[in-house]
């Protein structure tokens, strides 16, 4: 499939921009509406738009499947981190006493987990539909 | 008033959605639907959602519609054959086969594509999605008997045409396979 030269450049232009709107949704997320899944959905669609303009290679597939595969163990690790330090499961690992601008940082690293592999699962899907039967 | 501006175009695209006959301009204005939606959740103080929706409701969903129909629109053809029935003369292919074949397509719109290959057979294992092929027909010839068989699956519906095309031929056999389906 060729492209025309017109998707391309703006394709291009669009990238970096869109990275950077889909990481802002992601780590603003406890903050401002958002949240790890609509910035993961941005995010695949950042870099769909590149991967239809570049010629896709199956290393693509298999690197991704296990970058997928390590973020789910890491989200149950991190969530599970918990028990721990506070003695419950799937809550924060900070202590209540802690400062607001501290506990934050739980949410934040699940959310950007969860937002990269949304973004991660979405473009495998993708790409597996767009090659499925050529 | 802004709000009640979007209420109404919304429900003009509705309108339009269900009456358009072309299918790809559908999808544009499903796409323009979830956009509209979009901004009247972001009215009802609901951002959260509107993230969601126009991310995935004027992004992905007619991204995987326009692909689907792009994928819909090709009818592969495997020639094991390479004589009267179907053959390539310096690039162009002809044969009373090949035009049986064109008829039987362009009747419902598809692109034939057909592919020479000598060792072709269908995949008896589940592959599910992983599957590298996707071919609908495949052409062979029996030579005891100077039969053409064309093999396809039985769960292809189209497959019920080209019987009833091929039905006046007498050297031309349908033979509905029963593999993949479990794919479908």
């Amino acid at each position: 499939m060729k492209n025309s030269e017109i998707i391309e450049t703006v394709c291009s232009i669009l990238y970096p921009l869109m990275l950077l709107f889909g990481f802002y949704i992601i780590i603003f997320g406890d903050r401002s509406p958002g949240g790890g899944f609509q910035g993961g959905v941005v995010l695949a669609t950042a870099f769909l738009s590149t991967l239809f303009i570049k010629h896709y290679n199956e290393t693509n597939v298999k690197i991704l499947t296990k970058f997928e595969k390590y973020l789910f163990v890491t989200i149950l690790i991190i969530s599970s981190l918990s028990l721990i330090t506070r003695g419950q499961i799937l809550t924060n690992f900070f202590p209540l006493d802690y400062h607001e601008n501290i506990r934050r940082y739980f949410l934040v690293s699940i959310n950007l987990l969860i937002g990269l592999k949304v973004a991660s699962g979405l473009t495998l899907i993708f790409s597996l539909f767009v090659e499925e039967g050529k | 008033m802004s709000e009640i501006i979007l209420y109404i175009t919304i429900l003009v695209i509705v309108i339009i959605i269900i009456k358009e006959k072309k299918i790809l301009n559908t999808i544009v204005f499903f796409s323009v639907f979830s956009l509209i939606l979009a901004f009247l959740y972001f009215y009802n103080n609901a951002p959260d959602v509107a993230l969601a929706e126009i991310a995935i409701g004027s992004a992905i969903l007619p991204l995987i519609f326009i692909i689907s129909i792009s994928k819909q629109k090709e009818y592969v053809v495997i020639s094991k054959v390479n004589d009267d029935f179907i053959n390539s003369k310096e690039g162009e292919l002809c044969g009373y086969g090949y035009a049986i074949l064109k008829e039987f397509t362009e009747s419902y719109k598809l692109n034939l594509t057909i592919i020479f290959d000598n060792h072709f057979e269908f995949e008896q294992n589940i592959t599910g999605i992983f599957k590298k092929t996707a071919v609908d027909l495949i052409v062979e010839k029996d030579i005891e008997n100077d039969v053409y068989i064309l093999k396809g699956r039985r769960s292809s519906l189209l497959l019920n045409k080209l019987d009833a095309m091929i039905r006046e031929y007498d050297n031309i056999l349908l033979l509905k396979l029963l593999g993949d389906e479990s794919n479908e």
